[in-house]
């Protein structure tokens, strides 16, 4: 009998680094024995912090070390002024900057929804940044790319989510200010994420609830065609932020990808 | 925990005719996300083939032996590693022989059993710690009528049958610390499907089912509908219910008396010369629902309802005048 993974690890540190700029606080997750896996580093969207990834991360962390990083000016990186909000270039500058201070390469990086657009931004500026990238409801569907469409499409998700996830979204709105937030969407409706995929030479995971209102299937099978590596998995049920609201649904299926990479291609870790 | 079909994630094995391929169907008309696992690639493929495109994004084929132990976990495994979850395991295939037991070849009566019972204990192996994990999932066994009522010539399907009832009753009793798993034992009667054609053979004439069956989609929407109820035992068919009622009132006289008609009602006056079926590799008929068996009595319970209600009526009249009496 081959069974699951064994229980979840045990809980994170927090951990202040500087991103060129900012200062970025972080969670991480050290699995109790060491399997050599590329470490997972988990990308937080609009405008959620780096908590609602914690459900995701406490499974993933049974094989493979963890982070989950607060963006500058989301969570406790509270860092730039409330009145300035980086447009997405910005935030990817910021991704790679933290994971070079903390020595972090070739990592896996796992993104959700605004967070996508962040870590293909990130991958396409530091090619050697991941060695494989997991894009879980990637935004922002050309088609839906105005305010109408967007905010139909939010208040239908709205439905979808569960109490605990709606309260960690306030305390995360109001922590990082609602101009902020507006501005950030902004930024990132503005942001051309299919111009981007074709040049993401690395395995690539996308991965699509179901019952997910924000992110269409025709799009999510685009994305994943648009990738030179991209393969598609559809979650029956899941909804938009799957890393929260589906985690053991969503790790699984995320592990299974990864130990795919890791075994294939053991990475230029080991070649460097 | 609510089972949402439109949600779910359900395997069914011996996929490829009868009531696992109704009951494919009818999960995929649902909404649901199907692993369909059989021996036979081509027959797979023409259910999937079926189809819409859209739709056919929603079925995923495995072609495999339920006895082959390994590779049902793999397709267990798999499961969760390609959907994240399984909300439901129907263990299905089976197979059959006829024969009297001190005739029929002896490897055909244990490829009968392990298929039938090991398949099913395969599975129940393959998917439950993933349930445990999850904390939630129904298991569905489709037993049979046979799983608590004896018939001759069939001794290996009867045995599997009965041995698939007391897995399932003290499975259900191991896994009572986790509440949102449930296991269930469907008991169809004599169904239209292709099992009879497929069947091994020693008795020297066609085989036929007992009359009336009923739809293998009935039997289908039972399973089905146990995934969102589930229920300890599900009995299919008018004509199960009687039977089983005798023999748990008179087990003695009901075994004794349902022999000869047991045996009229399966056979033919049609010679046919002996053959293994489908024990020991696939055949490349009988790929539909149906087997043929048609026209069934299905939808037209009258006879049945005749019976059942004069048995009823003679039972309270003797009741009554016992009561009179005293």
């Amino acid at each position: 009998m081959t069974g699951p993974a064994p229980a979840p690890a045990a809980t994170p540190r927090w951990q202040l680094a500087s991103a060129g700029r900012w200062r970025v606080a972080s969670r991480v997750w050290e699995p109790p024995t060491a399997r050599g896996g590329r470490p997972v580093v988990l990308v937080h969207g609009l405008v959620v912090s780096g908590d609602y990834h914690v459900p995701l991360a406490e499974r993933l962390a049974t094989r493979r070390s963890v982070h989950a990083p607060d963006l500058p000016g989301f969570g406790r990186s509270a860092d730039p002024p409330l009145e300035r909000a980086l447009p997405t270039r910005d935030l990817a500058r910021a991704l790679i900057d933290w994971c070079d201070a903390g020595g972090l390469s070739d990592v896996a990086l796992v993104a959700n929804s605004f967070g996508c657009q962040i870590a293909t931004e990130a991958v396409l500026r530091r090619p050697d940044l991941a060695g494989a990238l997991v894009l879980l409801a990637p935004t922002m569907d050309p088609r839906a790319r105005r305010y109408g469409e967007q905010l139909r499409r939010w208040r239908m998700e709205m439905k979808t989510q569960s109490g605990a996830l709606q309260r960690l979204m306030v305390r995360d709105y109001l922590r990082a200010g609602i101009p902020r937030a507006l501005v950030t969407f902004r930024h990132a409706m503005h942001d051309r994420i299919e111009q981007r995929l074709p040049h993401l030479d690395l395995p690539a995971l996308v991965v699509r609830g179901t019952n997910d209102p924000i992110v269409e299937d025709q799009w999510a099978a685009e994305v994943a065609d648009l990738l030179p590596r991209g393969e598609l998995r559809r979650l029956p049920g899941a909804t938009h932020a799957v890393n929260h609201e589906q985690p053991l649904q969503t790790a699984r299926v995320v592990a299974a990808f990864l130990d795919e990479v890791d075994a294939t291609d053991p990475g230029r870790r080991a070649a460097a | 925990m609510r089972i949402k079909l439109s949600d779910a994630v359900v395997v069914v094995t011996g996929a490829s005719s009868g009531i696992g391929r109704a009951t494919v169907e009818s999960l995929v008309g649902a909404g649901s996300t199907v692993v369909a696992v059989a021996r036979r690639d081509a027959a797979l493929q023409e259910l999937a083939d079926g189809f819409d495109r859209d739709t056919r994004e929603r079925i995923h084929l495995e072609v495999a032996d339920v006895t082959d132990a390994v590779a049902v976990d793999r397709i267990s495994r798999e499961t969760v590693e390609r959907f994240g979850k399984v909300d439901a395991w129907v263990n299905n295939a089976a197979v059959n022989q006829y024969g009297r037991f001190e005739e029929v070849p002896f490897d055909e009566w244990q490829r009968v059993v392990e298929t039938n019972l090991f398949g099913y204990a395969n599975g129940v192996r393959a998917v439950l710690p993933w349930m445990r994990e999850q904390g939630y999932g129904t298991i569905v066994n489709v037993g049979s009528i046979l799983s608590k009522a004896p018939a001759p010539l069939q001794s290996a399907y009867v045995a599997s049958k009965y041995a698939i009832r007391g897995l399932t009753e003290s499975l259900r009793q191991e896994i009572q610390d986790a509440k949102d798993i449930h296991l269930s034992l469907i008991m169809p009667g004599p169904v239209d499907t292709p099992l009879f054609q497929h069947a091994a053979n020693r008795t020297g004439w066609r085989i036929k089912p007992p009359e009336p069956t009923v739809d293998a989609a009935r039997v289908a929407a039972a399973v089905v509908k146990n995934i969102v109820r589930p229920r300890r035992e599900v009995p299919v068919s008018a004509s199960t219910r009687p039977l089983l009622l005798f023999t748990r009132l008179l087990p003695g006289t009901t075994e004794r008396l349902a022999a000869r008609p047991m045996v009229a009602s399966h056979l033919t006056d049609e010679a046919q010369a002996p053959s293994a079926g489908n024990l020991f590799a696939p055949v490349p008929h009988g790929t539909g629902v149906s087997g043929g068996w048609k026209p069934s009595r299905a939808g037209r319970p009258g006879r049945t309802l005749a019976v059942v209600g004069g048995v009823g009526a003679a039972a309270a009249t003797a009741i009554l005048a016992t009561r009179r009496a005293a």
